[in-house]
């Protein structure tokens, strides 16, 4: 197994913690809240329990911080390989996007060049950064913490 | 190894069955038989073509197959609005091979998926065309002996071209020497195809013009730049000129160098560039019946 060393100077950028963090919760159903400064996340792992927490990723592992500790733990091994039924995918001609074929919409989850990206398994399209983002933030059950 | 096999992206495939599908194609020239005799190829273009639907039913039909099928969407009762999934069924029920080209990407692998017999994907909108690449490594490898250690310039738009996509994806499963991409700034490959290349280590530039990176090419893979991809008219006139293979570039160059164009072309190809030994796509052309001849005994599991 590799051999991980957690450094505050490791935290990658707060998009690409975010998206991974989004991504691997996404996986396991549930429910993410972040704030708008990107380094810190409300995770609402059951309804009326939350857990404040910082994250990094550790490629492909991640790591979560938890709030007033300074401990880390390793909440995924790796990075979820594939998901289905997240969001449309972006290409319009892709076939998973004519509503009347039912091609349930499936992503494999890559990491390139440190940063957490997907790719549509059936057109191919790669989804990157702010693309990334935009598809998790309009299909997830996320919002901006304003408290 | 390929026998019973969906054929959706020629990186569906490893180096060793490229090579066997090239060994067999070889056995396939000028060979006419029975071995899929009682055989029925289904011929599912949704979109129109000529030459692959063509080619397929000549390769079918040389191996003693039959063919069934339709050459567009308005034709079927894809126009009365049945889905693709449908007619897949429909398809799969009579026939034992299906082969199909739709203007979405991904409609193969759906097909795939839904279908209990191979499906051989013969263009999905913008993403793949696997046949047309191994027919294009095959001419390669006819031609030059070796698809290793040549340097490549795949010329025109990468960013809609599937041929182009396809025959890029090829070249990663051996050892070319460099891959020139040769394009407009905004027709550039896209990223998942850069991503291969990134992947595997193959050494590759994006430049915008064919005259500059001539002398160091042994292929020139020409494809088409269309018109209706540029914002304006003014754009592809002003760019249009260097991606353009003409005579003079060839003897300029200093090298042995072929020419293929998956056809059919517009001006891309300087026409008097035909009758010498520069020009490999009317040879890659007619390489198409061997190849899928092969292609469709090896899924069949039927040798000659
Ligand atoms: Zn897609």
């Amino acid at each position: 197994m590799t051999s991980i060393r957690v450094e505050e100077g490791f935290l990658l950028g707060p998009l690409e913690y975010r998206d991974a963090l989004l991504l691997a919760f996404a996986a396991n159903g549930a429910q993410v809240v972040f704030m708008d400064d990107g380094y810190y996340l409300v995770l609402q792992d059951k309804p009326g329990g939350s857990l404040l927490a910082s994250a990094a990723v550790l490629n492909p592992g991640i790591i979560l911080r938890r709030a007033g500790s300074n401990a880390y733990e390793r909440v995924a091994e790796n990075l979820p390989g594939e998901i289905e039924g997240l969001a449309p995918c972006p290409n319009p001609t892709c076939i998973t996007n004519q509503p009347r074929e039912k091609a349930a919409r499936r992503f494999r989850v890559l990491v390139m060049e440190g940063r957490v990206a997907m790719q549509c398994v059936y057109c191919g399209t790669l989804i990157m950064r702010d693309d990334l983002r935009r598809m998790l933030a309009a299909s997830l059950r996320v919002e901006a913490d304003h408290s | 190894m390929l026998k019973g096999r969906d054929i959706i992206s020629i990186l569906d495939l490893s180096r060793e069955e490229l090579e066997e599908l090239f060994s067999t194609a070889r056995r396939m020239e000028g060979y006419r038989g029975r071995i899929l005799e009682g055989w029925i190829v289904a011929l599912a273009f949704f979109e129109p073509s000529t030459r692959t639907r063509l080619s397929f039913e000549s390769a079918a039909k040389r191996l003693g197959a039959s063919t069934i099928g339709f050459s567009s969407a308005e034709s079927t009762s894809i126009a009365k609005g049945e889905t693709l999934s449908d007619t897949v069924r429909m398809l799969d029920s009579y026939a034992d091979i299906i082969v199909l080209r739709h203007r979405y990407e991904g409609a193969a692998l759906l097909a795939a998926n839904i279908a209990r017999h191979p499906v051989i994907n013969g263009g999905d909108g913008r993403q793949h065309h696997p046949t047309q690449a191994m027919i294009d490594l095959y001419t390669v490898e006819r031609i030059k002996g070796s698809i290793d250690d040549l340097n490549y310039a795949v010329v025109g738009d990468l960013k809609h071209g599937r041929a182009a996509s396809s025959f890029i994806y090829g070249l990663t499963m051996f050892k070319p020497g460099r891959i020139y991409l040769v394009s407009p700034p905004s027709l550039r490959a896209r990223p998942e195809v850069i991503r291969v290349l990134r992947e595997r280590g193959v050494r590759y530039t994006e430049t915008q013009s064919l005259s500059e990176v001539i002398g160091d090419v042994d292929i020139v893979y020409m494809t088409r730049v269309q018109k209706e991809r540029f914002r304006s008219l003014r754009e592809y006139e002003e760019v249009k000129g260097s991606y353009k293979m003409t005579l003079e570039l060839a003897e300029n160059s200093g090298r042995d160098l072929i020419v293929l164009h998956p056809l059919p072309r517009v001006d891309e190809i300087d026409q008097r560039l035909d009758e010498t030994r520069y020009a490999a796509y009317f040879q890659q052309a007619a390489n198409g019946i061997p190849v899928r001849m092969a292609l469709l005994s090896l899924i069949a599991g039927v040798e000659p």
